[in-house]
């Protein structure tokens, strides 16, 4: 009898567990584009609010650029020769797919992980360059880790925002913010960096006097944007064009339905912080040690 | 809050390369007299933005929405005190200069961005949040220019 009850007790726990499994509604993201791991970040801030960063290696080898002169220049006639010069060289346009179970929740930071990783784990399936994922307090961040040099051989990327910056303290708006940032990235590694696209009546409204020395750009850009109003939302995206440089890109995602619990933020290392914000909302002073 | 909608009328106050072209806005009612100093005014896209200066693999977003990166976005940005005068600003046309000389790097300019842009402003009673004007914004890339369009007026720097 006891036997019984115990068969009966696993087929019914093996019944639920398979009706769970086939209930758990799976989600696909199909991207083509110039940058897929990129659009496919963008799509899922779209789909799920997730604020994911991401950062392009420095792509050099022949499978993965192209010369799209002839399609993106328009002070050339079709077939006219054109000094290498003004050649735009652009990354090549791929396709990317990957299915995955649908989050329980738009809160759900573990799927926002899990997924992230699924996704660069897929382009490095297809096409072998690497990226790592980092979870930070308000962000995941897609972080190049192998690129394919232009031998065609792996290597070691060194993601640019690990570069170590320092910035005076002067008073600057947002925007103005970005733009000495990327000029001090360009000057400690001699790549062209500069502000693309950005919120600007939000960095324009937004002022502060932070100082940093010997601290990465991404800690930098981190707490730049961490403390502008809203400012967890906000993330961004660093794009690389071969013979040209990075452009810093910065996005918001929106809210999701229910709010995310705020994770402190914890600071270390030999560094000194100083930072005075101001926006509509009052004045804040912070000295880290 | 008088009845219909407040009018508005704008004015280009310059160019900053950070940034691109500032306007500032003065809020007008009907009858005049009345002052809107102390509310908010708010910005939305309003659908059918488009973006000829974007190519596929650009290291610069496409920009054809507000609230996708180059302009605002509800409740992050896009939201202006009014003063005491009834004035607020500056709401930015275009894009920084830094990006301006990267389309043009490219070859893809003369090109243009426009947008629709539908103004909110805040209200003590329902609805809290109204609808008063709809602008077209528009900013143009040339080989040696740029120019600035919001609701009907325009400006031109030949330093960029």
């Amino acid at each position: 009898m006891r036997r019984m009850i115990t068969l009966i007790s696993t087929v019914l726990l093996l019944s639920f567990c398979y009706g769970v499994l086939a209930e758990q509604k799976q989600d696909t993201i199909s991207v083509r584009g110039a940058r897929p791991v990129s659009d496919a970040a963008i799509e899922l801030g779209k789909r799920y609010n997730w604020v994911i960063a991401y950062e392009d290696p420095q792509y050099e080898y022949a499978g993965d650029i192209e010369d799209a002169t002839q399609r993106v220049r328009k002070d050339i006639k079709p077939g006219e020769q054109v000094e290498d010069s003004k050649r735009v060289i652009l990354p090549r346009v791929k396709e990317l797919s990957v299915t995955f179970p649908q989050p329980s929740t738009p809160n759900d930071i573990t799927a926002e992980l899990q997924v992230t990783k699924s996704l660069v784990d897929a382009y490095e399936r297809k096409e072998g360059t690497t990226f790592e994922v980092r979870r930070t307090p308000n962000r995941v961040e897609i972080v190049p880790a192998m690129f394919r040099r232009a031998s065609g051989e792996l290597q070691p990327a060194k993601p640019l925002l690990d570069t170590l910056i320092r910035m005076s303290p002067d008073d600057r708006n947002g925007a103005t913010f970005l733009r000495v940032l990327c000029e001090e990235l360009q000057g400690q590694t001699g790549v062209k960096v500069f502000p693309g696209m950005f919120p600007q009546n939000a960095f324009a409204q937004y002022h502060t006097k932070a100082e940093y020395e010997n601290i990465s750009a991404r800690q930098v850009l981190t707490e730049f944007l961490d403390g502008m109003p809203h400012g967890n939302r906000y993330t961004w995206a660093l794009l690389f064009q071969p013979r040209y440089g990075y452009a810093l890109n910065i996005r918001a995602v929106k809210e999701p339905t229910k709010p995310v619990e705020a994770t402190p933020k914890t600071s270390s290392g030999p560094q000194r912080i100083i930072r005075e914000t101001t926006s509509p909302l009052g004045t804040t002073v912070d000295v880290i040690r | 809050m008088p009845n219909g909608s407040p009018a508005e009328t704008t004015e280009l106050e310059g160019w900053y390369s950070d940034i691109s072209a500032g306007w500032r806005q003065t809020l007008q009612s009907d009858p005049s007299g009345w002052n809107f100093g102390g509310r908010y005014v708010t910005e939305e896209d309003g659908g059918g933005g488009s973006d000829s200066c974007w190519f596929e693999g650009s290291a610069v977003p496409l920009s054809n929405v507000i609230g996708e990166g180059v302009n605002d976005y509800e409740g992050y940005s896009g939201t202006w005190n009014v003063d005491a005068i009834s004035g607020w600003g500056y709401d930015y046309v275009g894009w920084p200069q830094a990006s301006v000389t990267y389309y043009r790097d490219q070859g893809s300019a003369p090109c243009s961005m426009q947008l629709t842009q539908v103004m909110y402003i805040g209200c003590s009673d329902s609805p809290y949040s109204r609808t008063y004007i709809t602008n077209s914004l528009e900013f143009d890339i040339a080989s040696t220019s740029v120019t600035s369009k919001r609701a009907g007026q325009s400006g031109t720097n030949t330093t960029w």
